[in-house]
């Protein structure tokens, strides 16, 4: 269930719009209830002024980080939870090893964490012997089906309802035509069952508030909910990016990342976890962890333009508007975080060399600048990443003496007109099967055909 | 008024017509039109791949070609585009130089209503019903959305709905070459919401050559025309 | 070195040369319309369009008394001792309500801390229980008028000054607060809305209006 990495991109997103045309249709179709939802919840407030704040409130928590961290540290200590902090995903690896053997876990209820799948936690916790069990209703869905999310808020939606039965016909044999309504009980009764067996819950965090020593989280079936206050022992994975100053802040952050997200006005559920159970509590975790991870968040911190990717509330709007990644979903990206998101923060973390071509899967349109929530400048920073790989050597070496050629035919008109008028003559579709670039061009389409004078060729001859 | 007239690398070669009928257009405004013969390339394919030092040599080759223009008119959104909101940044050694070009630098449809003031062509695409296809530059980076459909409408055509209109068609430059499975099932994306209409006109010459490319090759008869051909058209003498 | 030490070092070397953003201040959840109603009509609506049931009382003898009706349609209950108390106020005590554990009943009650219109969201905390707040299909929360605060920001502030029962000292978060804003659901299954999984399907504030 790990992912592939992102070098195969355009392999796999070939496949699959080849293979599995549905995943395309499921995925147009889930992503336009999502943007009409958006869009409306956006029109209902002064989205501008919101976003021009979460915007501001992410800068300076990251222009601050260190000392925040710091203080959320000592607040959770203050609350009775304890701390931890992960450099890298073997670290943190190593440190749920330790907390599982302390407490003989052999049961884990699991929240939906992006950054659990990004740490690869679940295949290292069945290795220990551990029974991990996915509890969102989606997550479910795909770990019975045994592959990884495909969309950071929505992880089946790759998934038609055809599939959802034929899985559940499957694993529990329902009726094939069993509606949303049975598929969702019959999931219901097969996890009620796990979350009250379970002697561990893990989750993720959305935002980890420093002022209070604060986890929040955020979603809508209360399976996280769940997951933090049944088991006797809840670990929370927390990114070191997801700091947020004051415990005001996040009264803003939960609603705009909820319209942002889902078109919510707020998620169903809202956690706000501040430690285990105390004295006089009925119920709740004899013990709460928070893992601080780093994992490739400093070295994009250090980036002096990338590092604005780091405000990310993980909402997944520009997935659900991008064009590109409409097309396939998030699987031939490779890697947990996909679409425009994915791809500036993979070099960041991952390193340019292991995350390309990613920040060339995007034709720079700019619909994800019109949607994201805390601004991330997204083309401008594909565009830097673009640079840099240019400046590392790590694009077409036949591109790029291609471009040279072209740069200097454009600084000399003389010469660049003579070219284009080779060209003119030139049968492109024939021509287009040796040229490199073309190739790419006429194995999907027509290719252009050259006007029969060139305009400059008109302009000489006089315009009527 | 002088204008300046940019035909890009890309309308030159395989929008020549669409290119004299824009200065036709423009003619036909009132307006002098010059073609400064130094033109090439403003430099985008090289930009949007991350080949900054190459796009800053023909950022330099356009703006000395067009320095003492009063107006500088160009039949796409993506060129214009770049001009107005990239090179101020790329020229950062020229800033005053790039920033006078910028500020001069109009994609056609918005240079006549909002430069020229022109609501009215004619009356020449009455019956005529179109789709309006907005090229991700025009619409994002100029801001172009109602200029060319009112025009439009205002030659007596029927502009229609259409689902997918302001969805990156899938050309990208580059990207269509490159990842031409994905780019051509964004063009899908957009042929496969298109109603039954006369043809589909856009700002931009390259979307233009994805979707009818792509049309072309799964035989659709739907057919493409750049906005320029179709307003001249639209002026019925 | 330890991770931590490590950690908080690549921080501040990535921060070296960085400019600092200063918080920009309050979030004021700027609208362009302000809502008509006072806070309990922008409440229950914000939390009936979410799915959930609001009914209303004067007193909070008139409310047990609807209560204890409704709940007299479930075999099994979970009662907080928040909600027992005020299901006793200006009533009978209640001998006929037998405790069960959350997990296999049909319904249970707690006492909400406050409420926020505009998120439509009930502020629930720990001494009523958690698997009450969740295990059962079924969930009503009682919420005083008074403590339906305008904005979310106002019912963070306040969970964070005021003292809570059985707090020997103020101003603390208590272990976990839930918001909760309606009926739990789900649209992971083709896209299609579905109520009760995980947490209740069907939820009932009943408001008090004066306590």
């Amino acid at each position: 269930m790990s992912f592939s990495g992102p070098k195969h991109y355009r392999e796999e997103s070939a496949k699959s719009l080849k293979d599995r045309p549905s995943v395309r249709t499921s995925v147009t179709s889930a992503t336009d209830t999502f943007n009409a939802n958006r869009s409306e919840a956006y029109s209902q407030i002064n989205s501008d002024l919101w976003k021009d704040w979460a915007r501001d409130v992410k800068s300076h928590a990251l222009t601050n980080l260190d000392q925040y961290l710091e203080q959320a540290e000592t607040q959770l200590l203050a609350n009775g939870a304890k701390v931890h902090w992960a450099e890298t995903a073997h670290d943190a690896l190593g440190l749920l090893e330790e907390i599982v053997r302390d407490h003989e876990i052999s049961t884990a209820v699991k929240a939906k964490s992006m950054l659990s799948e990004e740490l690869g936690i679940n295949e290292h916790l069945e290795h220990l012997g551990v029974h991990v069990r996915e509890t969102d209703l989606g997550e479910y869905i795909i770990q019975l089906i045994g592959e990884p999310p495909s969309h950071i808020v929505g992880p089946a939606i790759h998934r038609s309802l055809e599939d959802c039965q034929r899985l559940f016909h499957e694993k529990f044999g329902t009726p094939l035509d069993d509606g949303p309504d049975a598929l969702a009980a019959t999931a219901r009764e097969a996890l009620r069952e796990e979350f009250l067996a379970a002697d561990l819950g893990i989750s993720g965090g959305n935002f980890l508030v420093a002022e209070t020593g604060t986890v929040a989280l955020i979603e809508n079936e209360g399976n996280i909910r769940l997951s933090t206050s049944l088991p006797r022992v809840h670990i929370a994975l927390v990114g070191i990016e997801k700091i947020v100053p004051r415990l005001e802040d996040v009264s803003g952050f939960v609603q705009l990342t909820s319209r942002a997200a889902t078109g919510q006005p707020i998620g169903n559920f809202f956690s706000l976890i501040q430690g285990p159970k105390r004295d006089g509590d009925i119920d709740g975790p004899e013990e709460v962890h928070v893992i601080l991870v780093d994992n490739g968040r400093t070295r994009l911190l250090a980036d002096d333009k990338a590092w604005e990717a780091l405000r990310c509330v993980r909402c997944g709007a520009c997935l659900n508007i991008c064009p590109v990644y409409r097309q396939t979903g998030g699987h031939p990206y490779g890697w947990t975080y996909s679409g425009p998101i994915g791809a500036i923060i993979a070099p960041g973390m991952l390193g340019l060399e292991e995350a390309m071509p990613l920040p060339y899967t995007s034709t720079l349109c700019g619909a994800c600048v019109d949607v994201c929530p805390v601004r991330i400048p997204i083309p401008e920073l594909l565009v830097h990443w673009r640079e840099k790989a240019v400046e590392e050597g790590l694009t077409s070496a036949i591109e790029s003496a291609g471009i040279k050629a072209y740069t200097k035919a454009a600084e000399r008109p003389g010469i660049f007109r003579a070219a284009g008028a080779v060209l003119q003559r030139m049968p492109l579709d024939a021509g287009g099967r040796a040229l490199p670039i073309l190739s790419g061009w006429v194995k999907e389409r027509s290719a252009p055909e050259s006007s029969a004078k060139s305009f400059m060729q008109q302009w000489k001859e006089g315009i009527e | 008024m002088k204008v300046s007239f940019f035909a890009t690398c890309l309308g030159d070669q395989f929008y020549a017509d669409a290119c004299a009928d824009a200065v036709r257009l423009l003619r036909y405004a009132g307006v002098d039109v010059d073609v400064p013969q130094s033109q090439t390339c403003c430099g985008q394919p090289a930009y949007n791949t991350g080949r900054r030092l190459e796009a800053i040599r023909m950022a330099h080759q356009t703006l000395d070609t067009f320095d003492s223009a009063d107006y500088v008119v160009l039949p796409s959104g993506s060129c214009a585009g770049m001009i107005r909101c990239f090179y101020p940044d790329l020229l950062d050694n020229e800033l005053e130089r790039a920033q006078v070009l910028a500020d001069r630098t109009y994609e056609l449809s918005h240079f006549l209503v909002e430069v020229l003031g022109i609501q009215d062509l004619g009356s020449g695409l009455k019956g005529k019903r179109i789709a309006y296809h907005h090229s991700c530059h025009a619409l994002r980076e100029l801001g172009i959305r109602n200029q060319p459909i009112s025009l439009l409408k205002n030659c007596g055509a029927e502009v229609v709905t259409w689902e997918a209109d302001e969805e990156c068609c899938g050309f990208g430059g580059l990207f269509s070459a490159k990842l031409p499975e994905v780019s051509a099932a964004m063009a899908d994306r957009k042929l496969d919401t298109l109603s039954a209409v006369d043809f589909v006109t856009s700002t931009d010459g390259g979307c233009l050559l994805q979707l009818s490319g792509r049309g072309n090759r799964r035989r659709l008869s739907v057919q493409f025309r750049h906005l320029a051909s179709v307003l001249w058209e639209g002026v019925s003498l | 070195m330890t991770a931590r030490s490590s950690i908080l070092d690549r921080v501040r070397i990535a921060l070296a040369n960085r400019e600092v953003v200063a918080h920009p201040g309050s979030f004021e959840g700027w609208r362009p319309f302000v809502h008509a109603g006072n806070p309990t009509e922008q409440f229950t609506e914000m939390f009936e369009a979410a799915g959930g049931e609001v009914v209303s009382f004067k007193t909070q003898g008139e409310a047990s008394l609807w209560v204890r009706g409704f709940l007299a349609d479930f075999n099994s209950l979970s009662v907080g001792e928040l909600a027992r108390g005020r299901l006793n106020e200006d009533a009978e005590p209640d001998e006929w309500i037998e405790e069960m554990d959350p997990s296999v009943v049909e319904a249970g009650v707690s006492l909400a801390f406050g409420a926020v219109a505009e998120t439509g969201s009930l502020i629930m905390t720990p001494q009523d229980g958690r698997r009450a707040q969740l295990l059962p299909p079924v969930h009503v929360v009682f919420v005083d008028q008074a403590k339906i605060y305008e904005t979310l920001s106002e019912g963070l502030l306040a969970l964070k000054n005021e003292l809570l029962p059985g707090d020997k000292e103020g101003g603390e978060l208590p272990s976990a607060v839930g918001l909760h804003s309606g009926p739990s659901k789900s649209a992971d299954i083709g896209q299609v809305l579905v109520k009760g999984v995980h947490g209740p399907g069907r939820v009932v504030t009943v408001i008090v209006e004066s306590h």
